[in-house]
């Protein structure tokens, strides 16, 4: 049997499949042939149903002529051409293969989601165009009213460009990075005789170290003081390459320059430490260290997590003053030690903190260019206007596809998390980072904080502010990188005090303590704890009486002080800021952990990669 | 009298598909059928009959194919497939059921529909 829509020829004749032909051959009166005509063109057939819906039509009006009727009363009975056309095509299409059908289909179902797509495109791009951004707050000016509201007499800036003013040009030394200081370092010789010579400018930094505060005015653009200050040292000349200053600048685009300064002249204090031991100077040697710290502390202040991690790197400079120094009797009396240990232990109220509140109002700061507002808190993404403000304050050139990415805001004005949403993760982000900042480094594997950044990345707001990465300060959980950089440097704070009390007992009895236990606690307060355990630092002396200070290190096993494979004492201690993401294990290949958290064998690549994670960590060890 | 178009659309695919029942037919042949056989009734005009066979097509209850007439000259001819047979006594036992609601309205005559009960498929 044929299938729907078939037709059997049973006829021989040669068959036309051009439906003029089939018309002509047919012989109709040309009124009526010119129905058929008509109808076959309107009805927009494919070629062979064409022909074959002629054949059709003119052998039904050869009937009606040969049955008598003429060709009006035939036209008349056939009806309106027009309807016969469209119900002739719609039954045809009906009849045609699935393939066709389902093309239809496909082509109306596309058709019908660019409709759509176009039309909620529209849509979004009016809500867009019709809504501007409330910008209610100007973050940096209200951090900078708190700085205005301290007596310039406690502000350390102006003195720092003044350091700047008489240092001159950069000592070459460290332009080219080997600012090391080491007695050891072939350039120490060089490096001693600028800090003989600059003795002045040192001083003034330590003066500076000692105001409460920085007291640097945030911007956009370079701080004119500071402009002036390296122009007059003969650092920069030129035209000033600036970018304009903006009276509510981006957060996110506010300079920070000072913090490099600070980390250049704690060097140089750490220099004059080496200087200081190798004359002899004691008092000086511990005022540096004071000083080191007093910047350190005046970047813990600031609010930004950026300006914290310089604070902890700072504090880093001064503890590896003290932990790779001979604190011998002939430069040291013991009253000075003493010293040196509560200025070390009361550093920081005894803990550094990191808080978040720069980063709160960054993100504020951004939510409030980007979204619309609602006045009761909540909005949708607009960001359109604000993406040519945003490469204005960068003083960058607008990118050829700025019109692009403009055109795109609606789409993610549809697709964004509300500003209440990215908000409320926000909030939980930050609260939860801030009691995680909270917990000692032996429970890493409690921070929840972590969870809060994976989901407030994947809510998409990190597509619509790229810069909000960076801002934060890490690719991955900021709260997990710098706590992790202070909890390394808490433990280095945690060994000196160790070494100091331990000099000041063998000042006082002749021989190293045998236990920690001996020094609680007239010579320290309490035991350090261990970073990966939480259970007291190991303490031992070794067969020769030297006394080693360590922690069991990632692999949590007491090697009694042994630093197995490639690891070296303290040096592996930096890693701290990887070993930090061991509980959650992050960048630990698969199978690393035993069932107890402890470190499985490693081979190949990974033996080296991850050789820091076994063996102990030797915190102190006198040479 | 004339049938609307909604009542037509119901009824002319029945009609179709019981002329063709009787043996096989070409278009004006339907035609010609519809109008005598209805009295006038169910007469459609080509512009309506050819789309209609089209669709019966399209749903596989009728098939065509060409054959030589007497005359000579070449017609489409039309014939119920199997689906058409069922579909056919399907649509039939519906109009019956139809026509007998109708009578107890008192819409139809009573005896228009026992002759429809009696009569032939």
């Amino acid at each position: 049997m044929n299938g729907p829509g078939a037709s059997v020829h049973t006829v021989r004749k040669p068959v036309h499949t051009d439906f003029n032909a089939v018309i002509s051959v047919a012989g109709l009166p040309d009124p009526v042939a010119g129905v058929v005509r008509e109808t076959i063109v309107r009805a927009r057939l494919w070629r062979a149903e064409r022909a074959d819906v002629a054949r059709e039509l003119c052998a039904h009006f050869a009937d009606g002529l040969s049955a008598g009727a003429t060709a009006e009363e035939l036209i008349a009975d056939f009806g309106d051409v027009r309807r016969a056309s469209s119900l002739i095509r719609a039954a045809k299409r009906r009849g045609r293969p699935v393939w066709y059908r389902a093309w239809r289909l496909a082509l109306r179902a596309a058709a019908t989601t660019v409709a759509l797509t176009i039309a909620a495109y529209l849509f979004f791009a009016a809500r867009v165009l019709v809504s501007s951004p409330n910008i209610a707050h100007n973050y940096s000016e209200e951090l900078n009213a708190r700085t205005r509201g301290i007596p310039e007499s406690e502000r350390a800036w102006p003195l720092y460009l003044e350091v700047i003013r008489r240092t001159g040009a950069r000592p070459s030394f460290m332009e080219r990075g080997q600012a090391a200081f080491a007695l050891t370092d072939p350039y120490w010789d060089e490096q001693a005789a600028w800090l003989k010579s600059h003795a002045d400018v040192l001083e003034l930094i330590r003066e500076a170290a000692a105001r409460p505060v920085i007291g640097y005015m945030l911007a956009n653009d370079i701080d004119p003081g500071l402009d002036a200050a390296m122009r007059d040292a003969g650092r920069i000349s030129g035209p000033k390459v600036s970018t304009p200053r903006v009276e509510n600048p981006f957060m996110i685009g506010v300079l920070l320059p000072h913090l490099g300064e600070l980390r250049s002249h704690a060097r140089l204090l750490a220099g004059d430490c080496t200087l200081a031991l190798r004359e002899k100077d004691g008092s000086r040697y511990r005022s540096n260290i004071r000083a080191i710290l007093g910047m350190a502390r005046q970047c813990l202040g600031e609010p930004f997590i950026i300006s914290q991690l310089v604070g902890v790197a700072i504090t880093h400079v001064a503890l590896e003053r003290v932990l790779d120094a001979r604190l011998g009797p002939e430069v040291f009396g013991e009253a000075d030690l003493r010293d040196l240990s509560h200025e070390i232990g009361g550093f920081a109220g005894g803990r550094m903190r990191i808080d978040f509140e720069g980063e709160r109002y960054g993100v504020l700061d951004i939510l409030q260019r980007y979204y619309s507002d609602d006045g009761a808190g909540d909005g949708y993404f607009i960001g359109g206007e604000q993406i040519d403000a945003l490469y204005d304050d960068f003083g960058m050139a607008r990118p050829r596809g700025l019109p692009l990415l403009r055109a795109y805001v609606p789409v993610q004005s549809a697709i964004a998390p509300s500003r209440r949403q990215v908000q409320n993760l926000l909030d939980r982000f930050i609260e939860t980072a801030q009691r995680d900042e909270a917990l000692p480094p032996w429970k890493h594997h409690e921070r929840i904080s972590p969870l809060w950044w994976d989901r407030l990345m994947e809510s998409g707001v990190y597509t619509l502010f790229p810069p909000l990465r960076s801002f934060l300060g890490s690719d991955k959980a900021p709260s997990v990188a710098a706590v992790a950089a202070r909890d390394m440097v808490e433990t280095y704070r945690a060994a000196a005090l160790v070494k100091l009390a331990a000099e000041l007992h063998l000042r006082r009895h002749g021989t190293w303590p045998s236990a920690l236990d001996q020094l609680i606690p007239s010579l320290l307060p309490s035991a350090p704890l261990d970073p990966m355990t939480g259970e007291p630092m190991h303490y031992v002396l070794s067969s020769a009486g030297v006394p080693v200070l360590y922690s069991v290190g990632v692999d949590g096993v007491d090697n009694g002080g042994a630093a197995t494979g490639e690891a070296q004492g303290r040096q592996e201690v930096r890693n701290f800021n990887w070993i930090a993401y061991f509980r959650r294990e992050r960048g630990l290949p698969a199978g690393a952990l035993d069932a107890q958290g402890a470190l499985a064998p490693l081979t190949g690549a990974d033996a080296g990669r991850f050789s820091a994670a076994r063996g102990d960590w030797i915190l102190w060890k006198p040479e | 009298m004339r049938i609307e178009q909604q009542l037509m659309r119901g009824a002319g695919p029945v009609a179709i598909l019981k002329l063709l029942h009787g043996g096989e037919m070409y278009g004006y042949e339907l035609i010609k059928a519809l109008d005598d056989q209805s009295e006038g009734v169910l007469a459609m005009g080509q512009s309506s009959l050819y789309p209609l066979l089209y669709n019966l097509e399209a749903k596989g209850l009728i098939e065509g194919f060409w054959r030589e007439a007497d005359s000579g000259r070449d017609r489409k001819y039309y014939r119920l497939t199997d689906a058409g047979k069922k579909r056919l006594a399907d649509d039939i036992k519906q109009w019956r059921a139809l026509a007998v609601a109708m009578k107890g309205l008192g819409v139809l005559p009573a005896s228009s529909v026992e002759s429809l009960a009696g009569g032939a498929s």
